[in-house]
């Protein structure tokens, strides 16, 4: 979070979307909030903001990069998450046969 | 109910929350949800994986259910409607994402930021989620999806129910001016989705982290 504060430019805001973080560090007042650099955090979302993105993807085709896993992996896909084993976005899928 | 022949699926249950590593996920058998007034039960064909899972599954976010079963980015068709539903059909392909409830009357919630709701309610953390082959979820929080398997394959789609939407509320929240620039830090599913999102606008650069960045959008998950 400093690293990003610090990037900023003067007047700039740093978003931060998620809901546990750990603690974060001690803050230089002049060097990463000064210059009304601003912080601001995300709080899930609301019903609006889900169907314009929703609309604006799929206008749009937006995709992420997944990597499937079958559903009985899901705890696999949690620990590869945790450690990084991929980028962008697991995905489980059922057998439409079974399900 | 129209869900074929089985009374009970395979779910996945938060047994005791612990590191992800000791295995606090069970792959149990259970009832297939029956939906309550107002809720569709959905068959899950796809539930992305997000960072907010792993914080039920280790502890790190308070149990808010017992053996809760996480996942809340899920695609795949209405199976069965409950009382006084009128909007949906069985088989009408819907997304169900992290927020299911608010209670519509509070001060955030009328002033446009149910978000803030004091009495939200969340998919996988206050009720059964994803990680299943059904699940429910309030009409009135699913989301509609094109019919359409191609060019809209289930496993594309189901990212954006949250990395995707949260992504797009911290850009919102960025207040990205014309001509400002970008910075993502934390390249995880959502940085990875907000970076297709301004592109539309060419007055609108995304350079790459840590260079001097007008805004700024940092990702650890919901």
């Amino acid at each position: 979070m400093p690293v990003a504060l610090r990037a900023l430019d003067r007047g700039g805001v740093l978003a931060v979307a998620g809901i546990y973080l750990t603690d974060t560090p001690p803050l230089n007042y002049e060097r990463e909030l000064f210059y009304e650099k601003e912080l601001r955090s995300v709080t899930s979302n609301t019903r609006d903001d889900g169907r314009q993105f929703l609309a604006f993807a799929i206008d749009h085709h937006v995709r992420a990069t997944t990597h499937v896993y079958p559903m009985s992996q899901a705890q696999q896909a949690l620990q590869d998450l945790k450690a990084g084993r991929f980028d962008g976005a697991a995905v489980l899928v059922n057998d439409r046969d079974t399900a | 109910m129209t869900v074929g022949s089985s009374k009970t699926m395979q779910a996945w249950v938060v047994s005791q929350p612990g590191p992800i590593e000791t295995s606090p996920l069970r792959y149990v058998e259970k009832p297939v949800p029956v939906p309550a007034p107002g809720e569709l039960l959905v068959q899950v064909l796809a539930c992305a994986v997000c960072r907010t899972d792993l914080h039920v599954s280790e502890g790190d976010l308070p149990v808010h259910r017992e053996h809760v079963t996480p996942g809340h980015m899920v695609v795949g068709p209405v199976a069965a409607l409950g009382d006084g539903v009128t909007d949906y059909v069985v088989g009408d392909r819907v997304g169900v994402a992290w927020l299911r409830y608010t209670d519509g009357t509070c001060v955030y919630c009328r002033r446009g930021n149910e978000n803030l709701c004091p009495n939200s309610l969340y998919t996988g953390w206050d009720a059964d989620g994803g990680y299943a082959e059904y699940t429910t979820v309030p009409a009135a929080y699913a989301y509609r999806l094109p019919a359409d398997i191609d060019p809209f394959p289930d496993v594309e789609l189901a990212p954006l129910l949250c990395a995707g939407i949260i992504g797009y509320r911290a850009l919102l929240r960025a207040s990205l001016p014309a001509r400002g620039r970008l910075g993502l830090y934390g390249f995880g599913d959502s940085a990875h989705l907000v970076a297709h999102r301004p592109r539309p606008d060419p007055r609108r650069e995304v350079p790459a982290a840590g260079t001097r960045a007008r805004r700024g959008v940092g990702e650890g998950g919901v």
